[in-house]
């Protein structure tokens, strides 16, 4: 692999890419198949480091111990006393923050899923040959610019009500209606994508999870993260985000 | 500059006290530096925080950092520093098409067999990694889950320039490898 793809690599996990650079890596990664596996294999190893901490590294186990926040001694009667007024506010927020908390947790695990519509033109000077109208690259433009899911949701809910079959655009507008939090009409553009048999069932299934969460419906938010973790896909990208909104919904 | 050497020889012979005593004097400054001057979030700067005081315990021990210029405390603020630039970089993350762009799961599905190798295979990825030991172990750390720069690895572990961190993170991933 040659050296600009590996400094590309560094870039993107050091979250340094800039626009022109990003658009290269992409363009790399689709047409290069030993620079997707090999960004592939750092991705996997990206997953896995994710769970070790650094004082793992501290050899000297007194200080690894003193490398920990000091906790301040108190008295038995502030403890208690302490105990009850946390016991009060986690009770408060668990009745008036529920909600919100949900949302966060929505947020936390959102990933804007990448565009993976076959548009050769994506990225680059429009072809007549490839017969996508004008609206539909439009759409995906905004979608692919990731900052404005509002604006790419609207685009995007133009194409779907121009080509209702479409169930692939019906995908893309769900994922930017949650970027965008609008979790209720996020189920509505998601959920038949989900019943379905189209190629974007399975991660349909994972947004859907995530709208329903959103919307307060934590009843259907589990059915259908539990349908995406139970199917029979050999990679499932979000499993782990999926553990996570699953585990918040208990 | 006594009292520079001092700190160190402090947290040697008593580490427990020298890191209580950063917590609480150095940690409030550090809070409300944070939130002046990056808008960040107490709670993000609070685990920044933490960080740092583990990066320096690494280097204490590992013999990175002999002498100080400055405080413990200013120590400190350098690495925070570092850490604060690349989670405010984080918050403006990219998505990338990586192993998203090879074909749909549903025309290579493999069964439970395969799926059950591939997870015996990432299972010993990660037992590898920590057996690396140290600096491998911080250096993919800083780099993969911290998404520190190769410039910034090497200001917060104390190495001459980002090319020596390049160098010793190829040598893991290739240790790695033949793993």
């Amino acid at each position: 692999m040659n050296t600009r793809t590996e400094h590309l690599i560094e870039l993107f996990f050091a979250n340094d890419l800039s626009e022109t650079e990003t658009l290269e890596l992409r363009t790399t990664l689709a047409n290069d198949p030993s620079a997707a596996a090999e960004f592939q294999w750092h991705q996997q190893l990206a997953g896995r480091i994710g769970t070790l901490s650094l004082a793992g590294s501290i050899q000297n186990a007194a200080w690894k111990e003193a490398s920990k926040p000091p906790f301040r001694e108190v008295t038995m009667w502030r403890k208690t006393m302490a105990a009850a007024a946390a016991i009060a506010v986690l009770v408060v927020a668990w009745i008036v923050l529920s909600p919100a908390k949900m949302e966060s947790v929505v947020a936390g695990n959102y990933v804007h899923y990448p565009n993976k519509m076959p548009f050769r033109s994506l990225g680059g000077p429009a072809d007549p040959a490839d017969q996508v109208p004008q609206a539909v690259l439009d759409a995906f433009r905004l979608y692919d610019a990731a900052d404005q899911p509002g604006e790419a949701a609207k685009a995007l809910s133009g194409i779907v009500a121009t080509y209702p079959d479409r169930l692939d655009y019906r995908f893309y507008q769900g994922v930017a209606l949650i970027g965008d939090a609008q979790y209720t009409q996020a189920v509505t553009a998601l959920r038949p994508v989900a019943d379905s048999d189209d190629t974007y069932k399975t991660p349909a299934l994972y947004y859907l999870g995530l709208a329903y969460a959103g919307s307060g419906d934590e009843a259907n938010a589990r059915m259908a993260l539990q349908q995406y973790l139970g199917s029979s896909d050999a990679v499932l990208t979000y499993r782990e985000q999926a553990e996570k909104v699953l585990k918040a919904l208990r | 500059m006594d009292d520079k050497r001092d700190e160190l020889q402090a947290f040697h012979q008593n580490p427990n006290q020298t890191t209580a005593g950063l917590y609480a004097v150095c940690r409030p400054k550090f809070l409300r530096w944070g939130q002046e001057n990056h808008r960040t979030g107490v709670h993000d700067l609070a685990d920044i925080f933490q960080q740092a005081v583990v990066i320096m315990v690494l280097n204490i021990e590992s013999g990175r950092l002999s002498t100080l210029t400055g405080t413990l405390c200013t120590y400190l603020f350098g690495i925070g520093k570092k850490l604060i630039q690349a989670l405010l970089r984080k918050q403006k993350r990219v998505s990338m098409p990586g192993d998203e762009l090879l074909p749909p799961p549903r025309e290579n599905d493999l069964g439970m067999e395969a799926r059950i190798i591939e997870e015996q295979e990432t299972n010993r990825l990660w037992a590898d990694v920590d057996a690396l030991g140290e600096p491998s172990r911080s250096i993919l750390v800083l780099t993969y889950k911290e998404g520190l720069n190769s410039q910034e690895i090497a200001d917060v572990l104390g190495y001459a320039s980002a090319d020596v961190v390049r160098q010793l993170r190829k040598r893991c991933i290739d240790k790695l490898r033949k793993s």
